[in-house]
């Protein structure tokens, strides 16, 4: 299948579909409004057959914007019935850029993570939760884990536990507990052109990372582009079934607002996503 | 005994993973599927606890009701306040559902970001279960025949679908003919909004190798909090029903099998219960507070 054929006009080839699909996704390539099957299925090669990566990734893509405010709507509709009042849903914008699913799998050796089925970048319910997670265990935890698991209920209330540690220690709430808190896909609230942007890394001492070579200047630069998402907000939408009173550093409050103060830090001071020590994925 | 019938329909708004426990390929985690066709499909088993927990959020784990239409459960009861109304706590539950089976899946395509797929077998097995629940058959295009036995074409509810007169899913292309009226038809059973932009009809054999190939995987690590990267060891795959997956099950009601009655005074009664207290939304399957397996349920009324 990567067998590609030598064509004389502008259009490169596109590589890794059937022929037939090829001829009429070429028609229509800068219209396609499922960004997964253009970054991932429709791959386009340069002349000699080699995949351009640029054009790969070029981000031009429409999403219709009537589908998006639907999805979220229903989301929000769906933890309106799921939790009452025990729920926030709040918006926070990107500062500069933000990736997620960096290191995932793809033929374009980077990648990022995009909606299974809409196809656009989204920070799914597993990555806040645990990104809130460490940023607990982090800064008030002394980066501990076992720390908080075994001293703070309230930790355990929220991201859940087992009832003992991995060294045997009995935990907080000594059972087997899910976490109280549920945290949802966050969406982004608008998405055009900008939206999906191509970033670049260029490490200058690739052959000394993999223990070749000293790291001198005679090295060569190996610049590695990459998808960031940048110029939108994302909706956050954080639950509890019940109302749980918990303590805090000498305040009572409830669980889910607790929650929420974490999910703010974690994303204004924390960051989430790959490359958080460059600045990427802080949210304002 | 179970004389009342109805359909329940079952949207996923995010992904849901009902689990069949570990398997040694490359999923670590497969979701539940059914033996003679490889469909998804969510027990009757795994149903039942999760719309219970429906209940129990909305009613309050101690209601009598709920005791009485699913049966009795000791653990929802801690004050055994129920067991000391109920005269005898062995008995069934009035309320039975079937597995949930599949009915429409989503797929990506380049125009109208993804489309509804479905297949002869599907929809006319669903037309069977609407007979079995006493709803109006639904009326099956004549071409149903004509697709099985030429699976590189398909049925597409819209011109809008198309390009150059072929439907794309994915890499693949269709060579597709337009059927309006079905697609309307269908959605006059399912309510669900834009089915007329995105239903197509593929063959068995199209259809069964989407909801094989094409479900979502998630790859899930950990995160060491000392380096602050990824965790050797505690990588895994989970199988996933992608959002917006339809499926549908039957729901039958019986009398109340205890001597303690409540309100209710028979079959018709129990199913006015359950759909009057059906949420709008429910948690089905794994990783809940992830925000996974919430579906939008609601009956069929047609």
């Amino acid at each position: 299948m990567t067998n590609v054929k030598n064509t004389s006009s502008e259009i490169n080839e596109i590589i890794l579909v059937p022929e037939d699909t090829r001829e009429l996704v070429k028609s229509l390539l800068s219209k396609v409004d499922n960004f997964s099957l253009k970054y991932n299925k429709y791959i386009l090669t340069d002349k000699e057959g080699k995949i351009n990566k640029k054009s790969a990734m070029s981000s031009s893509f429409a999403f219709p914007a009537k589908l998006l405010n639907n999805k979220i709507s229903e989301l929000e509709q769906a933890a309106k019935s799921l939790f009452g009042t025990n729920k926030v849903i709040f918006t926070k914008s990107v500062v500069d850029k933000l990736i997620v699913g960096l290191g995932t799998e793809s033929v374009l050796e980077t990648s990022i993570t995009l909606h299974h089925i809409y196809g656009f970048p989204y920070i799914p319910g597993q990555s806040i939760k645990g990104a809130v997670r460490n940023y607990v265990i982090k800064f008030y935890f002394d980066s501990d884990e076992e720390k908080a698991l075994t001293q703070s209920k309230t930790f355990c209330l929220l991201f859940g536990c087992n009832k003992e540690t991995e060294s045997k220690k009995k935990s907080a709430l000594n059972e087997d507990y899910e976490g109280s808190v549920v945290f949802f896909d966050a969406f982004p609230t608008f998405l055009d052109n900008q939206v999906i942007s191509i970033d670049i890394m260029n490490p200058h001492y690739g052959e000394y990372y993999q223990d070749l070579e000293p790291p001198a200047d005679y090295l060569q630069p190996t610049p590695i582009n990459f998808l960031v998402v940048t110029n939108t907000d994302f909706k956050f939408i954080l639950g509890t079934y019940k109302n749980i009173e918990v303590e805090w550093n000498d305040n009572k409050l409830s669980l889910l607002e607790l929650a929420r103060q974490f999910t703010e830090e974690t994303l204004t001071k924390y960051g989430i996503g790959a490359k958080t020590s460059v600045g990427y994925g802080y949210f304002k | 005994m179970y004389s009342q019938k109805a359909i329940l329909l079952i949207r996923n708004i995010t992904p849901m993973h009902v689990g069949s426990g570990n398997e040694l390929g490359i999923v670590d985690l497969p979701i539940q599927r059914e033996g003679h066709t490889d469909f998804p499909k969510i027990e009757a088993s795994s149903l039942k606890g999760s719309l219970r927990e429906a209940f129990e959020n909305k009613l309050g784990e101690d209601n009598l009701d709920i005791h009485l239409v699913f049966g009795y459960d000791e653990d929802a009861d801690a004050n055994q306040k129920i067991k000391t109304i109920l005269n005898n706590t062995e008995y069934a539950g009035a309320v039975s559902f079937s597995d949930a089976r599949i009915l429409l899946f989503p797929v990506k395509t380049p125009k109208g970001v993804f489309a509804w797929i479905t297949c002869p077998y599907a929809l006319k097995r669903f037309d069977e279960d609407l007979k079995i629940a006493g709803l109006k058959k639904l009326n099956l295009p004549k071409e149903l025949n004509n697709i099985q036995n030429n699976p590189e074409t398909c049925i597409v509810a819209s011109n809008n679908l198309l390009i150059n007169h072929k439907m794309i899913l994915e890499e693949y292309s269709f060579t597709a003919s337009v059927d309006t009226n079905f697609a309307q038809n269908l959605y006059n059973y399912l309510k669900i909004d834009d089915l007329n932009n995105k239903l197509v009809i593929v063959s068995d054999e199209i259809f069964t190798s989407f909801v094989k190939l094409s479900t979502e995987i998630i790859t899930r690590t950990k995160i060491n909090n000392s380096t602050g990267t990824v965790k050797e060891g505690a990588l895994f795959n989970e199988e996933y029903l992608p959002a917006e997956s339809v499926l549908y099950l039957l729901v039958f009601t019986a009398p109340i099998f205890n001597t303690v009655k409540s309100n209710f005074t028979d079959d018709l009664s129990v199913m006015k219960f359950i759909k009057d207290n059906l949420p709008a939304y429910i948690q089905i399957g794994g990783n809940a507070t992830l925000g996974k397996g919430i579906v939008k349920a609601n009956f069929m009324e047609v």
